[in-house]
């Protein structure tokens, strides 16, 4: 038994001395043989980097970068001059939004790292429909048709903010998750179908989801309920719920809200009603040139 | 004996093994003379090469865009690079495509030393999923990412990513290449004229022998596709080519080969309305734009000139974008509420009569006679022609202006399995059912 020990602490001295050997030739590394320089910023790097970076530790890129994927698809990055109006659009409308709502710190401290911005569509020929958005492991959120935004028309801003608010969402959930028993009574797991697309929003409507897209499963269905209200005015999701032929699809509709609220209440701290009319009067600013 | 030959073959395996490891040890040994700088290194000399030679031109590069010359034609880009990374650039791809604009490019390590266009930019265009040529959601099937082959005085190579196979050239632009940039517009609508006869005709003259191949133009994808698909001898296999337009007139491809003499490079000639190509010898290629095609089908004679009476039939709800119909045709139909159309021919009598979304029903007839292809339109008129509102009476004026026509069973359906005939009017043309 001592014997054993003492093989073991002359191991363990080994891989102590074999560490601090290896540590000792690290000091021999020469420069970089990379060029690390870095290249100087232009006035919108700079922009991004003062408006972004610096108080919300978030990268906002707009360059074509092939390692960010879509070898398959056919896009285009955007506009130079679209990116800085699209930027402070979504700052203004999600980034102070929150800030508002939940104080100075919230964005600071959940926050995806990296927007990237392209500027076509994101088309599906064989579904025929538009991607709006993509958010990659709570990480990097990928906004499409920046060239098509145009920030005097309210219903080209919901489109893009749409994506952020929704992509929001989901970076929420993962940090806290919201209750999936209860959802699940709500809308039960045969309500959500892969073939969303095939039917129409009021159909959706009628069945307890807001959008046909909610239909798509329990998360998707989350974000969409609560990035709908959120891009909604008062006046517009009341009339919204008025519209929908089938009472039961109301009823759930509601309950869902009401989940929302409880969710933002309780585990984020924020009046999720309070934010809605800080996103709607947000917007209004950037309809009215004032952001 | 057994074990001799055995012996044998270990021996012939181990002498192989040392010969390949010999083989391998010294093929080794001159690897270190091969490259002389680490593949750092190597590659930011390549970064930096093609850099300086793309700011090397001060009035930049030109590059003919062909992005897939089985099915859509060439686009031209001007481009100057500055060192700092930024780049200014024209195009023909569009009526905007003439002004300037400027975006960014970098040089990146991707498979190889590739130039990539970084920001949007007129390259950009051939890469919109909204704006397709050939497929959805492809575009025109362009790129905006290059991978660097090497480069020489005047030209630097470039190999698309996304196919491999797809070489592409900068060459060197001079200050007459932007200059006379805009002299193109007089080719582009001297070609693709929507006016003008869709038919071409692509002639290739020795002497007195001239052959001709009858062709269609598709100015949207600037495709020249043979009425007798890849069933002729100029391109053989090929169902057409793809034109891009220059200053002066255009290029094509792929080119065509005439006893190994290449001919790609046309002239346009704006007094024949043709484009024109010499090369060494007595040969000439020409593109023109023709009335008739020389071969042409006689159904026309069973439709309007046989005792059977056959009617053609255009709805709009189902035909109006159909394949052969050309803008000129739609722009015709888009202001009226005409739903539907049919032709009656029989005996040298055809009747048009016009159906509206208000239920109007409106009757013009008209004497038609026999011109060798074609169905020359006599002298006719409307019935009831006060009841005739004015925008049915333009719609038939702009349909059958040219005064005759030439009609061609196609090969596919659309929506019923009833067979698609074609009716040519000048430029309007458009797909009907036959009943």
């Amino acid at each position: 038994m001592k014997f054993l020990n003492i093989v073991k602490s002359l191991g363990l001295l080994s891989v102590i001395s074999a560490a601090f050997i290896s540590c000792e030739n690290d000091n021999d590394l020469g420069p970089s043989i990379f060029d690390l320089t870095e290249k100087p910023k232009t006035e919108l790097d700079q922009w991004i980097y003062d408006n972004y970076t610096k108080d919300y530790n978030i990268a906002a890129t707009y360059k074509w970068n092939q390692a960010f994927g879509y070898y398959d698809k056919t896009l285009f990055p955007p506009k130079e001059e679209n990116v800085k109006p699209a930027l402070q659009m979504v700052k203004k409308i999600w980034i102070d939004s929150y800030t508002q709502a939940g104080g100075e710190d919230f964005v600071k401290k959940i926050a995806p790292r990296e927007f990237h911005l392209i500027g076509s569509y994101n088309y599906d020929p064989d579904l025929q429909t538009v991607v709006l958005g993509e958010a990659g492991g709570g990480a990097r959120i990928t906004l499409f048709n920046t060239d098509y935004v145009e920030h005097h028309d309210l219903e080209s801003i919901r489109t893009f903010v749409h994506t952020i608010q929704h992509e929001y969402v989901h970076i929420l959930n993962q940090t806290k998750d919201y209750d999936r028993v209860t959802w699940s009574k709500i809308s039960p797991g045969g309500h959500y179908t892969n073939s969303w697309y095939l039917y129409s929003d009021e159909e959706s409507n009628n069945l307890g989801f807001v959008t046909n897209y909610a239909r798509s499963n329990y998360d998707e269905d989350f974000a969409e309920t609560a990035s709908f209200v959120l891009l909604n005015t008062k006046a517009e999701w009341e009339a919204f719920l008025n519209d929908i032929s089938e009472p039961e699809g109301r009823k759930k509709i509601e309950s869902k809200v009401e989940q929302v609220v409880r969710y933002y209440k309780e585990q984020l701290k924020i009046d999720f009603w309070q934010l809605r009319d800080f996103a709607e009067q947000n917007t209004d600013d950037v309809v009215n040139d004032n952001f | 004996m057994i074990n001799s030959t055995i012996m044998i073959k270990r021996i012939i395996k181990i002498s192989l093994c040392v010969f390949v490891l010999t083989a391998l040890l010294s093929s080794c040994k001159s690897d270190n003379e091969v490259f002389t700088q680490s593949p750092v290194e190597r590659e930011e000399a390549r970064q930096k090469e093609l850099r300086e030679v793309l700011t090397s031109s001060a009035e930049g590069w030109k590059l003919e865009y062909f992005t897939n010359d089985s099915g859509i034609g060439g686009f031209s880009f001007l481009m100057k690079f500055t060192d700092d990374g930024r780049v200014t650039m024209i195009s023909d791809f569009n009526d905007e495509g003439y002004t300037e604009t400027e975006g960014e490019y970098e040089i990146q390590l991707r498979a190889t030393t590739s130039l990539v266009f970084t920001t949007r930019n007129k390259i950009h265009e051939l890469s919109d999923p909204m704006n397709s040529a050939l497929v959805a959601g492809r575009g025109f099937e362009g790129e905006y990412q290059f991978r660097y082959y090497g480069h020489t005085e005047d030209e630097i190579l470039f190999r698309s990513t996304k196919k491999p196979d797809n070489e592409i050239r900068f060459v060197r632009a001079s200050n007459e290449d932007w200059s006379g940039f805009e002299n193109r517009k007089a080719v582009v609508e001297g070609l693709a004229n929507p006016d003008a006869p869709i038919f071409r005709s692509v002639e290739v003259s020795n002497g007195s022998d001239i052959k001709k191949y009858d062709a269609i133009f598709t100015s949207s994808l600037r495709f020249m596709s043979f009425n007798d698909g890849t069933d002729q001898d100029l391109l053989a296999g090929k169902k057409g080519f793809g034109i891009g337009y220059t200053n002066d007139g255009a290029i094509i491809s792929p080119a065509i080969m005439i006893d190994d003499v290449e001919y790609t490079e046309f002239k346009w000639n704006s007094t024949n309305k043709e484009l024109v190509s010499v090369n060494e010898g007595n040969t000439v290629v020409k593109i023109k734009l023709v009335d008739s095609p020389s071969k042409w089908s006689s159904e026309y004679k069973d439709y309007f000139f046989s005792n059977k009476q056959e009617r053609l039939i255009f709805q709009r709800e189902y035909l109006l974008r159909a394949p052969s119909n050309t803008e000129k045709f739609y722009n015709l139909m888009e202001p009226t509420s005409v739903e539907q159309f049919d032709i009656y021919g029989q005996n040298g009598m055809v009747r048009v009569v016009y159906f509206t979304e208000e239920g109007g029903q409106y009757a013009y007839q008209t004497p038609v006679t026999d011109g060798g292809n074609k169905v020359v339109i006599g002298n006719g008129s409307w019935q009831n022609e006060s009841s005739v509102p004015d925008n049915i009476k333009q719609l038939h004026q702009g349909l059958f202006e040219e005064g005759e026509f030439l009609v061609k069973d196609q090969k596919y359906n659309i929506y019923y399995i009833n067979k698609i005939v074609t009716v040519y009017c000048g430029g309007v043309v458009f797909d009907t059912w036959l009943f």
